[in-house]
């Protein structure tokens, strides 16, 4: 009850504020032109390079997102309304995962359509299994980047700490979901790229277990 | 119900706070005063547990608030200085919001009740990043009103209130009083304090300089400290 109660807050204040998903959207959008038109390549170039640059426009995306989720927690000092509350800080942090998962996935469903188009991009039929992939991956990213902007937001220069500690520990994570994005793009049986979904799905269970545990003290002044 | 053992507090490796303990009892009335930047409004915040102590303990109803769950901890109201809600929402989702995290189903019509005697209720549904100072002021008290709560420790009462807003304020604090609510006020304005409060509480040079009932108090004294 509580979990819905602060999910609902976040998607309640992103609702009104409306500062977290257009800017995700716009600057993904321009990233992706900025591939489009510099690089000019063919199909099969840009079949073989497509499931990196996403996961790249995801990645930057979504360090905006967190940036904007927790500066909106500093706005007149609200995140002590939370704080001060009877809420076990750790549903307080897989609230913060799971309503930026699903902010997130709100802005890839604006931008994948986009990058389709100007990538010239064929995409294979079974694309509910790319959905799954996005939903793993998302979650994964989500995970890490509650974690280092909890570490961060009481941080002196907070906006630059999150890209130095994010990057680095997302990375992992975002090399398996390239990978089985790549294999997926090629028409592979699942079974022989299922030892990459199995360890995103690991990196997401670990961040989302870690988080839980220490959000406690890493929120505390 | 708050017995507070051996506080200390730094930031940046310099002292706020050192060995503070105190207890607070069922229905008292705290002022905690002292000068701008002696550690106030941190005292506070540890109390309300947003900050951690760097050693010492506090028990709320005998529960460690550091260790034990986070449902020790309710019936414990914090109200900060700053305004503690979030400026993209309206006042009336703020206040739903704010008693659903304390646990507290209330019905619409009662929050819009509050926000009446408040003289906020034509402006619920503005965001309360365009309302005055005064105004979110007056919505820390719609707060305090509509929470069940058992200890409030509170910054700063009357910041920027005018006089129809602080009389408000005062009726509240009246009410409260009459409950035998237990709060911890930390305030600028002794004699207000000596007035309302029954202990004073004076922290100078990171300690707590004393702690005595108000009507064993002197303010000349407390003036003659706070110069």
């Amino acid at each position: 009850m509580m979990f819905y109660t602060l999910v609902r807050k976040d998607l309640l204040l992103e609702f009104r504020a409306k500062e977290i998903i257009i800017p995700m959207f716009a600057f993904g959008l321009a990233i992706i032109m900025i591939f489009a038109l510099s690089f000019n390549a063919s199909q099969a170039i840009n079949h073989a390079f497509s499931p990196g640059l996403l996961w790249i426009i995801i990645l930057f995306i979504s360090s905006l997102g967190l940036n904007r989720m927790f500066v909106l927690e500093k706005e007149f000092d609200a995140f002590t309304l939370t704080l001060a509350a009877p809420v076990d800080r750790g549903i307080i942090f897989l609230s913060k995962a799971i309503s930026g998962t699903i902010l997130l996935l709100i802005a890839e469903i604006l931008i994948i359509p986009p990058f389709i188009i100007f990538m010239n991009l064929t995409i294979p039929s079974d694309w509910h299994i790319m959905v799954l992939i996005l939903l793993i991956g998302d979650l994964g990213i989500m995970s890490i980047g509650a974690i280092v902007s909890g570490l961060s937001m009481r941080a002196k220069l907070s906006e630059m700490l999150l890209p130095i500690l994010f990057f680095p520990l997302v990375s992992p994570h975002i090399i398996a979901c390239v990978k089985s994005t790549n294999y997926w793009f090629k028409g592979l049986s699942f079974i022989n790229w299922q030892s990459w979904i199995f360890l995103m799905i690991s990196f997401v269970l670990v961040f989302f277990l870690l988080g839980f545990m220490i959000f406690e003290y890493i929120t505390e002044e | 119900m708050y017995t507070i053992n051996n506080i200390y507090k730094s930031f940046y490796h310099r002292a706020i706070l050192e060995d503070i303990s105190f207890k607070v009892n069922q229905g008292d009335m705290i002022a905690l005063l002292g000068k701008n930047g002696i550690g106030k409004s941190t005292l506070l915040r540890i109390l309300g547990k947003i900050s951690q102590p760097d050693k010492g303990t506090i028990l709320y109803n005998d529960a460690n608030i550091y260790k034990e769950k986070a449902i020790a901890r309710k019936g414990i109201l914090y109200l900060g200085h700053d305004v503690g809600l979030y400026p993209s929402l309206s006042a009336l989702d703020n206040l739903k919001f704010a008693c659903a995290i304390h646990g507290k189903k209330n019905k619409d019509s009662s929050i819009i009740s509050t926000l009446n005697q408040l003289g906020l209720s034509n402006r619920m549904n503005d965001q309360i990043q365009i309302f005055s100072k005064g105004m979110l002021q007056s919505l820390k008290y719609a707060l305090a009103d509509l929470i069940e709560w058992n200890i409030l420790f509170f910054d700063e009462p009357f910041s920027y209130l005018d006089l129809k807003g602080r009389k408000s304020a005062q009726d509240y604090i009246d009410k409260w009083i009459e409950n035998s609510k237990t709060m911890i006020f930390a305030t600028h304005d002794p004699q207000w304090s000596l007035l309302y409060c029954s202990r004073l509480l004076l922290l100078d040079n990171r300690k707590i300089l004393f702690d005595q009932k108000t009507n064993d108090i002197d303010i000349n004294k407390i003036v003659k400290i706070l110069r």
